[in-house]
């Protein structure tokens, strides 16, 4: 089904408010009972749910361009299309579609052969990335990055892209994701906006791809990942807790990756704080002082309750 | 204008049955003069089937030749042994179609060929079968299975079509506890989501009281009644009769004079107060609020969004349940219709709008489907092959009726052919769900891995039948077929048969159930009583036994009527 064939079914000729599909489906409800007419009542029901999943994306992706219009890196965004017939698609993925459609839903293909931006585009990774169909996204971005001209070079949203280059490294695709950051490197510099990303948060996020795309490929993938929890989601206690094992159990690689984030990844350095090393008696002197201040403190509060006990029996 | 379908509420402890009567619906009164049939039936020592009441006032003195509760157990294999005879689920659900029938047919002077029999709305799609076979065993045509929470928004939406509202349904019957979000707007329904308990009924809150009564017993005699069939039942009876009474009363007597243990026979007597029991039952209240969230999300809805908390089935007459509902929506919930009558009578209306009935002209329903229903597929990750996916292809709260396509692909190359087997359920393994049915495709395209597709579509209708076309992609060829029989329903060789087995059987007479009744109940109170009122009762009994053996019809009936005022008499009064 197109948005044609829905408007067509709903008598409709363009949608402003998600309240008027629903006004037209009710109303024309009464006349298609699904007892009555089986057939006409599945059409419309079918377009009816069309059209909502169509004006409520383009709802969503109009608030998701707004707030993020700022750290975007790039100009202000664009307007919010009009919802209509299809304009004409500047971004091709007819051959992706046709490599991977078994592997797609339908709503993943249907946005993906209307794509209009890059920001629809990254906003459907998203997803992707979440099914864990990584090998998927990585080929989109791929595509995306071929596909753009560079004359809007500043309509690609950097931050976005980069959050999705993490969790794809954070999901086993480190030497791909690697690879794609190569590549958007040297996009950026030929299209000019390796200068805009100096400082902001996109800025920020795109050092740390590049760094973690510097890092060697052995790099152990639940010690990766743990990286890319920290960095994403400001996800410490979980992060420490592999990294404190890794320290404690290989302490020689640990050592080789300290030295690695020193040289290469200096911010991947600052970010990340790798506990310190053991000592030989393997145990963490910091938790072991830790641990004996918290004995002495619970003495001293017995201690001082026996005190105020007494006062109170003296009493 | 074709015969009118009956509407028929197939419950766990009761069942009834209602008719669309004008612009009304309406409920039908049984032999009795009742409008409640209890779900039970016993086998007496001569070979006779009881059905009804008088079934279920056996089934204290003779649980062992009396079935309840049999619904659960549809779509089992599981065998009710009755005396010297066996019967499956469906047999006995037959047996008692067959009596609502007969019975409704008698107060409304019309024949019935076609039903509409309601379901509650998380019985599976070999439940449902199940159910229909059942009506046809009974001579009932039974095209059209609706789901209970749907069949009470029915009744509630034709009470008043001038509505603009969203409503959540809650369910708790004998059985299974339903819920269901919808929206109404000026006569059309419209489901939006649908859960619930299949094991959750009025009857766990009796045994849960049961259990504790049973302790105290322990405590109290040493001895447990558990160990005996007889007292257990009995146990169980006294029990609910105790849980409907602490529906009014802070606290309710119970008294069992003589009841049989694994070691001789005690007197019980002991008090139950409301406060403890409504703790005791907080595991099952836990189990009415997860229904209810799942339902919610699965319409994007907060509790707040809900403008009216309808309460159906006669479990939902006890404070406690009332209480948590209340708490979940932040309102007080409705009961404009009688709890017990709700779902038959909506029944009855699907049955007027199937037939195209006028009365019903405004109204238009649309529902979900129950479940998903899906193929099993493969998928790589990376390398690896994984079997036995579960695909779905119509989810599980699609407006119905609906239909649906997805594209699968060969896995190997040179394939020749692809078996589609069809699952409903909601796992994402097929181990985990129900096969419905398997058809094969040979004859493919020999090409390489991949590159051969075929397209499966799913139509599901408001019947629950499900067409599946399966088109191989390159070719253009298209093969059918429909998911008619599931396994364990039964072929209509199969129907055929059990149906004569049930003209075989010996039912006990119409014109005497009044009488059998009213004896059979007044021998399971006499049970319970003793000193002066148990023998002023004995010789009612014997006067109505004697009478039925003179024969005058006059005589009898006036027996029978002092029988059964006394008996609701000493019920009363004893509490």
């Amino acid at each position: 089904m197109t948005l044609e064939e829905a408007l067509k079914e709903l008598g409709l000729e363009r949608i402003d408010r998600a309240e008027e599909v629903r006004a037209a489906y009710l109303r024309l409800l009464r006349h298609r009972k699904p007892e009555q007419n089986p057939e006409g009542f599945r059409r419309l029901r079918e377009a009816y749910e069309f059209a909502v999943t169509w004006f409520d994306q383009g709802e969503t992706w109009s608030l998701l361009e707004r707030e993020l219009g700022g750290s975007l890196g790039g100009s202000a965004p664009p307007e919010p299309e009009p919802v209509g017939p299809q304009r004409f698609r500047r971004l091709d993925f007819s051959a992706l579609l046709e490599r991977f459609r078994l592997r797609l839903s339908a709503y993943e293909t249907a946005t993906l052969s209307r794509a209009q931006s890059p920001v629809h585009v990254l906003y459907l990774v998203h997803r992707i990335i979440d099914q864990q169909k990584g090998e998927i996204a990585l080929e989109i971005l791929n595509t995306l990055v071929d596909q753009l001209p560079p004359s809007e070079a500043d309509r690609l949203p950097v931050l976005l892209f980069a959050r999705h280059l993490l969790r794809l490294h954070g999901a086993g695709h480190a030497e791909a994701a690697s690879a794609l950051t190569r590549k958007l490197n040297a996009w950026l510099e030929v299209t000019g906006r390796e200068s805009d990303l100096v400082a902001g948060e996109a800025a920020a996020a795109w050092q740390v791809c590049k760094e973690l795309a510097r890092l060697p490929l052995s790099l152990r993938p639940d010690v990766r990942k743990a990286l890319v929890l920290m960095l994403l989601e400001d996800e410490h206690s979980f992060a420490d807790r592999v990294l404190s094992r890794f320290v404690s159990q290989h302490p020689e690689e640990a050592y080789d990756l300290e030295e690695a984030l020193r040289e290469h990844a200096p911010s991947l350095y600052r970010l990340v704080n790798l506990p310190g090393r053991p000592e030989a008696g393997g145990t963490d002197v910091r938790a072991e002082t830790e641990r004996w201040l918290s004995y002495v403190l619970i003495a001293a509060l017995a201690f001082l309750f026996i005190l105020w006990l007494g006062r109170r029996m003296d009493v | 204008m074709t015969r009118p379908i009956l509407g028929i509420d197939l419950g766990t402890t009761h069942s009834l049955a209602a008719v669309m009567d004008g612009a009304r619906p309406r409920v039908l009164e049984n032999a009795l003069g009742e409008i409640l049939t209890p779900s039970a039936v016993h086998l007496d020592a001569r070979g006779h089937l009881l059905v009804g009441a008088a079934a279920k006032a056996r089934a204290t003195k003779e649980p062992e030749r009396t079935a309840v509760g049999f619904k659960r157990d549809m779509g089992t294999d599981r065998r009710y042994v009755l005396g010297d005879r066996s019967f499956s689920p469906v047999e006995l659900s037959a047996m008692v179609l067959k009596q609502v029938r007969e019975d409704a047919e008698a107060a409304s002077g019309e024949r019935y060929e076609e039903a509409v029999i309601t379901v509650p709305a998380y019985f599976g799609e070999l439940q449902r079968r199940a159910t229909k076979d059942a009506g046809a065993i009974a001579g009932l045509r039974v095209e059209r299975i609706i789901n209970e929470p749907t069949a009470a928004a029915l009744a509630y939406g034709l009470h008043d079509t001038s509505r603009k509202t969203r409503v959540a349904v809650l369910d708790l019957g004998g059985g299974t506890f339903d819920v269901t979000v919808l929206e109404i707007i000026e006569g059309i329904i419209e489901i939006q989501a649908s859960s619930g308990d299949a094991r959750l009924g009025g009857d766990d809150f009796v045994s849960v009281m049961a259990e504790l009564v049973d302790e105290r017993i322990r405590r109290e005699h040493g001895r447990s009644a558990a160990g005996h069939p007889v007292g257990w039942a009995r146990l169980q009876e006294a029990c609910e009769g105790a849980k409907r009474r602490l529906s009014e009363q802070n606290e309710t007597r119970l008294a069992l004079p003589a009841l049989p243990t694994e070691a001789g026979e005690i007197d019980v007597e002991l008090t139950l107060e409301r406060e403890e029991m409504e703790r005791a039952f907080t595991p099952l209240l836990d189990r009415i609020e997860a229904p209810v969230q799942r339902a919610l999300r699965d319409a994007r809805l907060r509790p707040t969004d809900i403008q009216e908390v309808l309460l159906v089935g006669g479990a939902t007459r006890m404070p406690v349940v009332f209480r948590l509902a209340a708490k979940l929506f932040g309102r007080m919930p409705l009961r404009t219709l009688p709890p017990d009558e709700a779902v038959a009578l909506g029944a009855a209306v699907q049955g007027a709008l199937k037939a195209g009935h006028a009365g019903v002209d405004d109204l238009v329903v649309t529902d979900v489907a129950p479940f998903s229903l899906g193929v099993a597929c493969s998928d790589f990750l990376g390398k690896r092959r994984i079997d036995g996916l579960f695909c779905p292809i119509i989810e599980r709260g699609s407006v119905i009726p609906v239909s649906r396509v997805r594209r699968f692909a060969t896995t190997v190359d040179q394939q020749s052919a692809i078996e589609i087997e069809v699952f409903q359920g909601e796992h994402s393994h097929t181990s985990d769900n129900t096969k419905l049915g398997a058809y094969a495709i040979d004859d493919l395209p020999r090409k390489p891995a991949n590159e051969v597709c075929v397209d499966v579509r799913f139509t599901y209708d408001l019947n629950g039948l499900l067409d599946v076309d399966m088109t191989v992609v390159e070719t253009g060829e298209i093969s059918s077929f429909f998911i008619e029989r599931s396994p364990g329903s039964l072929s209509t060789n199969q129907i055929e048969r059990a149906r004569q087995m049930m003209q075989s059987l010996k039912f006990h007479p119409r014109d005497a159930l009044p009488n059998t009744a009213a004896l059979a109940r007044a021998e399971a109170l006499y049970m319970e009583l003793s000193g002066a009122p148990r023998s002023d009762l004995g010789h009612a009994i014997a006067m109505l036994s004697a009478a039925l053996d003179g024969q005058d019809q006059t005589e009898i009936e006036m027996c029978r009527d002092g029988l059964n005022q006394m008996v609701e008499r000493l019920r009363h009064r004893s509490h």
